[in-house]
């Protein structure tokens, strides 16, 4: 919504019509001296948009001029859907009217509720909230005295923020409803929603405890005292028929006769039984003589069988004690035949095995002679092996040699050198003189040079010594004794004194290598696996020894083992024949025996009770045993008619007991009741006295009373609860609605004035407490006045920028916003302004007309209809 | 009762401790009838002491009406021996114009919002209907005793 066009008329000093007009989008300024009427104008504008027309409470009253009159305000207005005029006028004719385009759209009520929807009232939002001049909190003028408190006020950002602030989350009243709301609730409850100790609630609902078990307990009671009554009329009813005295006399006529009727039954039974014993005398009589005949009969025959039986036992017995005897001796013989095959089986089974070994030791003979020549052969070969080894180590070996050869071949070198060098002698003989010069004993040679390095002494034969020295010239250098020392040191190592010698010992040491070598390949082929081996297959071959020499051939053995074999197993087989035959013939044998004692027994037993019998005869015992017959017969005739003709004394007896019993249970009744009356009489008695009825009647009464209590106090803390949980809801909803969003849209603002500042908020009263610049904080109560009022408009700022978020332009209206402000101060505060004004619509109304001049913003225009013109 | 003396008969006087009134009364409501009056003019006006009543409220009436009548109650209800005012049966009207009263905007008004839903609902049960509507009633009187 934008404002585009302001008129009043009757408003406090515009008691003639007056209009603003040309307010753009963004920043409108108003720049007016003193006593021009901003203020009328504001409050105008606050009537138009939050008072109905049919009010008239002291904000309209207030509104009206000294000289009195209808208060009129027409707005002109530009929202998203077009064009609207809203006009108003109170007091007299009261009247509210909304237009578009010269078309009326609604009046009255319907124009006023158009209002509240346009201001977007009724989602809880925050719509007034901008309308607000700074500070003042009421439509009215008043008294200079109540302008003066209220410039005071204007200058109090807290008072100013907390306007906002209440209006968003209800600020106060809130506080103050919630705190009612737990108040009452305290009187009934703990803090959990419990019934209070002590409390109204906690007293309602013992109450009805106690009057329900007091109600449960007088209705058991009163239930009891009924069941008595009953039982009472029941049971004195019973005992007037028992004690009744015609009943009585004819329950004991009864018993007398049931009594008569049993006796006279019982005599009878007495003479039956009498009769029954004879029956019995004379059958047992007949039996016993019965018995008798048969007896006799029976022992009779059984003799007979018996000597019968005892002769053919006899018989038998003799045949298989024969038979007996032959058995024993078949199985004795063939006893014996089993233990000499088996000894002749044995045997030829030792036979057997001898002629396997001697079999064994014939097959190994070639085989030892041939490894015995093997073994010899192959220590020989290993003795000459060893030989010849030892003599391979005698001499130089060929490297040795090939040095004793370089050390002679030295020698021979010196020697020729120094003998070049030396002076020589060389005697040529006369004829016949040969021999004549000795030197060191030997004919000096003739005709040849002798190198004489060391000198020589000559003896000449006949003439004397002849000595020649070689001088001192250095002919002998001593290279060739060197050379011979060295020769023959290393010729003595090898046991040597000439090379010769020391050549020959070398070639005698190939030799003996030689021959181990071929020593060892002898042996290798005769033994691979060495000698030991070889003797130990010779000891694996068995010998043949002296005494096993007369054994048969190994097939004559397996033949004559096969026949002992089978010699033994039809021994065997005869003897096992033979020893059951016997166990059968003893077993017979025991048999007959114990059948012929059985007879001899028997017939011991038959002529035993012939004896016992006497000597009565059979014709006698017949007579007898018809004689008893006869008697029998007339006594069963006799008892069979007394019988027949006695009375039925069971059904006597029982007549009797029922007669008895009946006589009894009355008189146990009668003794049963009387106690059980006088107990429920007294506690009938008790009982009655108590007025039961009465008071279960009363605490039914108490019950319901005390019920209806409860239920209306668990509605009251109902009604409180939801209350509390509604409330606690909505203040936090608005909260995170609104306080948050404005914190957001702030903080840039903030920093426009003065970067890097930030406003910290108190948690519960969510109203700033202190101004953070460069890390220090400020409580908001020490700031000065131009800042406190900085940061109230800023704040104002913030909520209109957030409301145009949430798609709610509502202009904002600043009165005089800036007093205590400086001018530069005033610059950076119009930067916020215009900033804001992009997307909202501003007006600013202000008495300092320099300051202003220079700040930018649109300039609104004032005609009055009485002045032609009028320019800001 | 006096005794004269032992095994005398004993002498009884009876003397007069009071008399109370039983009175069950019905106060039926319209929203737009003057409460306090009405309730004013159910009650006896003589002999209060000496009466125990009580006043059952029905029909309908709006928040500041039953504001009104409970505060009427209050004022009168302490002349009586006895004063038992039930308004179980008395409905509750709302409009838009009570609700402003409690807030135009904000929390608070968020709040009566809600509790109206409440009242409305055609998903809660009938207590929990009476429950919001209730919870009304009484934020709305809470708003109403601190304005004063």
């Amino acid at each position: 919504m934008r404002i585009r066009s302001i008129s009043l008329n009757n408003v406090r000093r515009f008691t003639s019509p007056v209009r603003l007009e040309g307010l753009s989008n963004g920043l409108n300024v108003l720049c007016k001296p003193n006593e021009f009427g901003k203020s009328t104008l504001f409050d105008a504008l606050q009537a138009v948009f939050f008072k109905a027309h049919s009010s008239s409470d002291k904000d309209i009253k207030a509104l009206r001029p000294h000289a009195g009159g209808a208060p009129e305000v027409t707005v002109e207005i530009e929202t998203d859907d077009g064009r609207f005029t809203i006009a108003k006028r109170w007091m007299s004719k009261p009247s509210a009217t909304i237009e578009k385009d010269g078309r009326l759209i609604a009046q009255a009520d319907e124009a006023e509720s158009w209002i509240s929807q346009l201001l977007g009232g009724g989602d809880g939002g925050p719509s007034g909230l901008l309308w607000v001049r700074q500070g003042l909190t009421a439509l009215t003028e008043g008294s200079k005295k109540e302008q003066k408190a209220a410039l005071e006020a204007r200058r109090d950002l807290l008072s100013s923020v907390t306007g906002e602030v209440e209006a968003m989350t209800g600020g106060r009243r809130m506080d103050m409803a919630l705190a009612r709301c737990r108040e009452e609730l305290l009187n009934f409850a703990t803090p959990k929603g419990r019934p209070k100790a002590g409390g109204p609630w906690k007293a309602a609902e013992e109450l009805v405890e106690a009057l329900l078990a007091e109600h449960k307990n007088l209705a058991t009671t009163a239930t009891n005292l009924r069941h008595d009554l009953k039982e009472r009329k029941r049971k004195r009813r019973e005992l007037t028929e028992l004690e009744d005295p015609e009943a009585a006399a004819s329950r004991k006529e009864r018993l007398k006769d049931a009594t008569a009727e049993l006796q006279a039954a019982e005599r009878h039974a007495e003479a039956v039984e009498s009769e029954s014993r004879k029956v019995d005398a004379a059958r047992l009589i007949v039996t016993n003589l019965k018995t008798r005949l048969t007896t006799l009969r029976d022992s009779t025959k059984e003799r007979t069988d018996a000597e019968e039986a005892v002769a053919n036992a006899s018989k038998e017995a003799t045949a298989a004690s024969l038979n007996l005897e032959s058995a024993e001796a078949t199985r004795a013989k063939a006893q014996l035949q089993l233990k000499e095959s088996q000894i002749a089986y044995k045997n030829a089974l030792d036979a057997l095995r001898a002629s396997q070994r001697r079999q064994a030791a014939l097959d190994g003979a070639e085989r030892r002679k041939e490894l015995i020549e093997r073994i010899k052969n192959a220590q020989t070969a290993r003795n000459n092996m060893e030989s010849a080894a030892a003599e391979a180590k005698r001499g130089p070996d060929s490297k040795s040699l090939r040095q004793l050869e370089d050390l002679a071949s030295d020698l021979t070198t010196a020697r020729a050198i120094r003998d070049g060098e030396a002076a020589q002698l060389i005697m040529a003989y006369d004829e016949g003189s040969e021999g004549k010069i000795k030197r060191n004993g030997e004919e000096l040679p003739g005709d040849r040079p002798l190198a004489i390095p060391n000198g020589a002494d000559l003896a000449i034969e006949g003439i004397g010594v002849l000595t020649v020295s070689a001088g001192t010239g250095g002919q002998d250098d001593g290279s060739v004794d060197k050379a011979e020392k060295a020769l023959f040191a290393a010729l003595e190592r090898h046991g040597c004194t000439t090379i010769e010698e020391a050549r020959n010992a070398a070639e005698a040491r190939d030799a003996a290598e030689h021959r181990r070598m071929e020593a060892k390949a002898s042996l290798d082929s005769l033994a691979p696996d060495g000698i030991e081996d070889l003797r130990a297959k010779l000891a694996a071959i068995p010998e043949l020894k002296e005494v096993e020499e007369d054994v048969p051939p190994l097939a004559d053995a397996e033949q004559l083992l096969a026949q002992a074999d089978d010699t033994r197993l039809k021994a065997e087989t005869s003897r096992t024949a033979a020893t059951d035959h016997l166990s059968d013939a003893r077993s017979t044998s025991s048999r007959i025996d114990a059948e012929l004692k059985a007879a001899q027994e028997r017939l011991s037993r038959a002529t035993a009770s012939l004896g016992r019998l006497g000597d009565t005869d059979e014709t006698a015992l017949n007579d007898e045993l018809r004689r008893a017959t006869t008697a029998l017969e007339a006594a069963e005739a006799l008892h069979s008619e007394k019988v027949r003709s006695s009375p039925d004394l069971a059904a006597a007896e029982a007549k009797l007991k029922r007669a008895q019993s009946v006589e009894e249970t009355a008189r146990a009744e009668i003794v049963r009741l009387k106690p059980e009356l006088a107990t429920l009489d007294e506690r009938i008695a008790r009982s009655a006295g108590d007025a039961v009825e009465e008071r279960l009647a009363e605490t039914d009464q108490k019950l319901e009373v005390a019920q209806a209590t409860l239920a209306r106090i668990e509605q009251e803390v109902a009604v409180l609860l939801r209350l509390e949980t509604v409330l606690e809801e909505a203040r936090s909803d608005a909260r995170e609605r609104y306080f948050e969003p404005v914190a957001i849209e702030l903080k840039p603002l903030l920093q426009l004035l003065w970067p890097d500042a930030e406003l910290s908020w108190g948690d519960k009263t969510l109203l700033p407490t202190a101004l953070i610049r460069n890390g220090q904080e400020e409580p908001i109560e020490i700031l000065s006045g131009g800042t406190k009022e900085q940061v109230a408009l800023l704040v104002r700022l913030a909520f209109a920028r957030m409301l145009a978020k949430h798609g709610h332009n509502a202009p904002v209206i600043l009165d005089d916003a800036l007093v205590f402000t400086d001018d530069d101060r005033i610059e950076l505060m119009f930067d916020a302004l215009h900033r804001q004004a992009d997307d909202l619509q501003i007006l600013v109304l202000s008495c300092r007309q320099r300051a202003f001049r220079n700040l930018g913003g649109n300039s609104v225009r004032v005609t009055t209809r009485s002045l032609s013109s009028n320019t800001a | 009762m006096t005794l004269e003396g032992p095994g005398a008969p004993p002498t009884v006087e009876e003397v007069e401790t009071g008399a109370f009134l039983w009175i069950n009364t019905e106060l039926p409501l319209l929203p737009n009838t003057d409460c306090a009056r009405a309730l004013e003019a159910v009650l006896p006006d003589e002999g209060r002491r000496d009466i125990l009543i009580r006043v059952r409220a029905t029909g309908w009436a709006s928040l500041q009406q039953q504001a009104d009548l409970r505060q009427a109650a209050a004022r009168l209800g302490p002349d009586f021996a006895h004063f038992d005012f039930d308004t179980n049966m008395l409905g509750t009207t709302y409009d838009d114009a009570d609700l402003d009263d409690i807030d135009k905007a904000g929390a608070l008004r968020l709040a009566a919002n809600r509790l109206k839903e409440g009242t409305e609902s055609e998903t809660l049960s009938a207590e929990e209907r009476a429950v919001s509507a209730g919870a009304l009633a009484r934020l709305y009187a809470y708003v109403k005793e601190a304005a004063e």
